[in-house]
């Protein structure tokens, strides 16, 4: 395994208006962060609000500049702003499906701005292309003439992972990507990331605040609190044998949900005298 | 919602655009209609006002003055025995055109000042920011008004009559401010929403982002305002005309009109009365687009 | 029931307000006093609205078009009530997003006095009354936190001003729309843990809406599931959650992922909830039911009773046991 990611004593601050009015001061978001990601593992980021998980994203994808530190890419040691190749590299699925997509473009002109600018396909290969990547997301191919109001918010997520992966990208980060989504929803989009990370052989970065997505998708993972990283491991480490108080309080702050219940032995599907109203349409549908 | 089923058990679903079915039509349509009737109206009587009247708004009769309305003077005369339907029809033009130029102008100029405070680094921004505070607390306008009424309304110029100029420059001077906030504020806003985070990521080029996916959903506000704005800019300049300042007394302008009618109030209350609804109605028209136009952006 | 219902709400049918498009569709459930309801479902299920309706809390645009809401008076018998007279009066609420909920310009102790002086408590009586409830909800130095304002307070504190101003009207029902779902896992840990502790001590009713079943799992004593604006099974928590019988429940509970273990694929359910306004003929899950046959598409089930204190709507529902069995 070769590390796609690695971020080296990592430090970001930002100014705030001192306290009483002040002058500024520098408030710590990530207070010296060491995470070294390897290439094709779904890596979790786990944490509450204000840990720091979301800037350490912001980092990795080059939306904000650490004051001090590291952050390679691939082996390359990268400085901001990026070159585009690194840029094309990594891309991101953010959390809110609302906010996700320009409300006045159709998804179509969204997915094709960035492919022509990425010089990935063109003219007749544009098409293609465009077509592939809803079957990708497991959209019908009719959502590329929708606006994002015609969409529900699962769609909308899948929309926004096919912006992402439009131009062909190595990591994929999801920051929250399925927190906003009905349960149903949730557990589709989740099955979407792993398989396309399987596909595409991707590495995933998948953060969240709800451990139990985490669990259902990470092979390995970090808890961070107040700007550090507090643990770093094996998800099936960290979830049957957390290292830390915190990490403990985490894990039992979880509604005792998945460890009492037994999930009933369902009756099959396939059952003998059962005729099936609706054909299987689980790929394709939300 | 989409329906992306490929086999739809239900058709109805299929024809569904979205979550909630609307019985009928979508928010704030009433209020677009009623409001660009009223506008279209005016307009096309500024227009064609040449046509639809007895031709000079400053021909005089002073053998027939005060005439109550007639079928040769439909709104009746003025102290001069000039035809009222005639001027208050040519008015239109004149407060028509220092309205939508006392508002673009400054919208034009307040949104270009505003994009540059939304883009621009924390100096840039609060330079423009604090320099629109002395705007604001100056009191520009009246300082304006002083320099206008002490030199004249001056002549014409280009299409534009005598007083004119002077007005839309002194609206030009102290509107834009609004224009510039509300645009800054829009500009802040949009540039933090994940669509454009998104788009930044995507390696597209800064204009791009800028120009495809931050400025059109920030303008929405602009449009709004702009509306309700000429209708105001038009009650201020008639207000200025009925106090004596900018445009000169004898124009057919509304303001004016009322200005020139107030000694006849108890006999010939019409002189008052027409000028007075003419700017009542086309400010509530131009409102109602911009409260129609607002109701149409919540909804989407 | 054995017990005499605190509250009773029957046939309660909501509506846009033209009447065109129906939200909540003859639903029906009561509450026992000191008894935990869940409402569990999706956006859009009506879970929500059905609890907003109790208090006659719509958006605009929204109405209750029918149904009857009985609240025991004193002496426990059952008496149709205005839902607006409710309001502070018995019930109070708690809602999602507490810095929207509380009055910005309000310092806490004020916003707590509040509804006591609406009481006629004096002012002095109302103050010692808020101290003593910021006390209860765990507030930490409440002297000091009465003269703070809701800004200076984190979310979780807020939750707990805002049960704080609910407790202090008194309620004998709480009504709660997803007060934990903006919060962290830790603070929503610690107000579920206040609500079950005034719940105890003070023999509070609460009906709790909810999308997460884990959530419910841990507050509710009894659980009603909605879908497409109906309550498609009821029963104590446990039931519902170890052993559903409705296959939309069933489905529910599959697809939650497990901290216990990795699953490869979550299972899923096939489509999306119908929209309000297009929910299809018969059982509304049907389209999307792996086990519906032809019938289901033609009348809609009733809740009927399945075992002792369950009800499932599912016209399948022996079929189904007995291949399951």
């Amino acid at each position: 395994m070769t590390t796609e990611i690695a971020l080296d004593d990592i430090v970001v601050e930002y100014p705030v208006p001192g306290a009483k009015g002040g002058r500024r001061e520098l408030r710590r978001a990530l207070d010296g962060i060491t995470l070294h990601i390897e290439q094709g593992e779904s890596f979790g980021l786990v944490g509450e609000s204000g840990c720091g998980k979301s800037t350490t994203a912001n980092v990795i994808i080059g939306l904000a500049t650490p004051s001090s530190g590291s952050v390679a890419i691939d082996g390359e040691i990268v400085s901001t702003p990026r070159r585009p190749a690194l840029q094309q590299h990594v891309q991101m699925v953010f959390q809110d499906p609302a906010s996700s997509l320009n409300p006045r473009l159709r998804v179509r002109s969204v997915l094709r701005e960035l492919i022509e600018h990425h010089h990935v396909a063109s003219g007749t290969e544009l098409k293609g292309r465009l077509n592939e990547l809803m079957d990708m997301v497991g959209l019908p191919r009719r959502v590329l003439d929708a606006l994002p109001r015609d969409l529900s918010g699962g769609q909308r997520q899948r929309v926004a992972i096919a912006r992402a992966l439009a131009v062909e990208p190595r990591v994929l980060i999801a920051d929250e990507a399925v927190s906003a989504l009905d349960v149903s929803a949730q557990a589709k989009v989740i099955n979407l990331l792993a398989d396309l990370k399987d596909d595409l052989g991707l590495t995933l970065i998948f953060i969240s605040h709800d451990l139990s997505v985490v669990r259902a998708l990470c092979d390995r993972a970090a808890v961070m609190h107040a700007g550090r990283v507090i643990e770093v491991a094996q998800t099936e480490v960290l979830f049957s044998s957390p290292q830390q108080e915190y990490t403990r309080r985490l894990l039992r702050a979880i509604p005792a949900f998945g460890s009492s219940h037994g999930v009933p032995a369902a009756p099959t599907p396939h059952g003998q005298q059962l005729p099936r109203v609706s054909a299987d349409r689980e790929r394709i549908s939300l | 919602m989409i329906d992306v089923s490929t086999a739809s058990p239900a058709p109805a679903t299929a024809a569904a655009t979205d979550g909630v079915p609307r019985s009928g039509l979508k928010r704030g349509t009433g209020k677009l209609i009623v409001g660009s009737t009223i506008v279209t109206v005016f307009v096309l009587a500024a227009l064609f006002a040449p046509w639809i009247t007895l031709g000079d708004p400053q021909a005089q009769d002073l053998a027939n003055r005060l005439a109550a309305p007639s079928a040769q003077h439909w709104l009746g005369t003025d102290s001069l025995g000039r035809d009222v339907w005639t001027r208050l029809v040519f008015a239109a033009q004149v407060d028509l055109r220092v309205g939508i130029l006392g508002a673009v102008i400054p919208a034009i100029l307040g949104t270009l000042i505003g994009i540059a405070a939304g883009f621009g680094n924390r100096v840039v921004d609060s330079s423009i920011m604090r320099f629109s505070d002395v705007i604001v607390a100056f009191p520009l306008f009246i300082f304006f008004l002083a320099l206008v009424g002490l030199v004249g309304p001056g002549e014409g110029f280009w299409f534009l009559g005598p007083g004119e100029l002077p007005i839309i420059i002194g609206f030009a001077l102290i509107s834009w401010v609004v224009y510039a906030r509300l645009m800054r504020t829009e500009v802040r806003r949009v540039r933090s929403l994940d669509y454009v985070r998104a788009a930044e990521t995507g390696g597209l080029p800064r204009r791009r982002v800028i120009v495809g996916h931050v400025l059109p959903n920030a303008m929405n506000q602009t449009f709004v305002y702009v509306f309700v704005d000429i209708g105001l800019a038009i009650v201020a300049v008639s207000t200025l005309a009925f106090l004596g300042v900018g445009i000169p007394l004898d124009t057919p302008e509304w303001g004016a009109m009322i200005s020139s009618a107030r000694g006849y109030i108890n006999t010939n209350w019409w002189l008052i009365v027409a000028p007075g609804a003419a700017i009542a109605t086309l400010a509530v028209g131009l409102a109602l687009i911009g409260d129609g136009l607002d109701d149409r952006l919540k909804q989407s | 029931m054995t017990t005499q219902p605190l509250l009773e709400v029957s046939h309660l049918t909501v509506a846009t307000a033209d009447g065109a498009v129906p939200l909540v569709d003859d639903v029906s459930f009561s509450v026992a006093p000191g008894e935990c309801l869940g409402l569990v479902g999706e956006s859009g299920s009506g879970k929500s609205l059905t609890l907003r309706s109790i208090l006659d809390l719509f958006p605009t645009a929204v109405q209750r078009t029918g149904g009857r809401i009985r609240m025991a008076d004193d002496s426990g018998v059952l008496t149709d009530r205005d839902p607006r007279g409710l309001r502070g009066n018995g019930v109070s609420m708690v809602f999602q997003e507490p810095m929207s909920s509380l009055n910005p310009s309000m310092r806490i102790g004020d916003l707590v006095a509040a509804g006591a002086r609406a009481r006629g408590l004096s002012k002095r009586d109302a103050a010692r009354l808020a101290l003593g409830l910021l006390t209860e909800v765990g507030i930490p130095e409440p002297e000091q936190r009465l003269r703070a304002w809701p800004h200076q307070l984190s979310g979780g504190q807020r939750q707990r001003v805002m049960i704080a101003m609910a407790l202090s009207v008194e309620p004998r029902l709480l009504l709660c729309d997803e007060p934990t779902t903006a919060l962290d896992a830790t603070i929503q840990d610690q107000i579920l843990g206040l609500l079950e502790r005034l719940r105890r001590e003070r023999g509070l009713a609460v009906v709790f809406v909810s999308h997460d079943l884990g959530v419910i799992a841990r507050i509710a004593d009894r659980t009603a599931v909605m879908y497409a604006g109906t309550i498609v099974e009821e029963a104590a928590t446990d039931t519902v959650i170890a052993h559903p019988r409705h296959p939309y429940t069933r489905a529910l509970v599959e697809s939650m992922p497990a901290t216990d273990r990795r699953l490869d694929r979550l299972p899923t359910i096939p489509g999306a909830p119908p929209a309000a306004g297009m929910w299809p003929e018969g059982c509304r899950f049907a389209p999307r039911c792996r086990f519906a046959v032809e019938a289901c598409t033609v009348s809609r089930p009733p809740l009927v009773g399945v075992a002792d204190d369950h009800a499932s709507a599912c016209l399948r529902d022996r079929e189904l046991v007995e291949i399951a069995s």
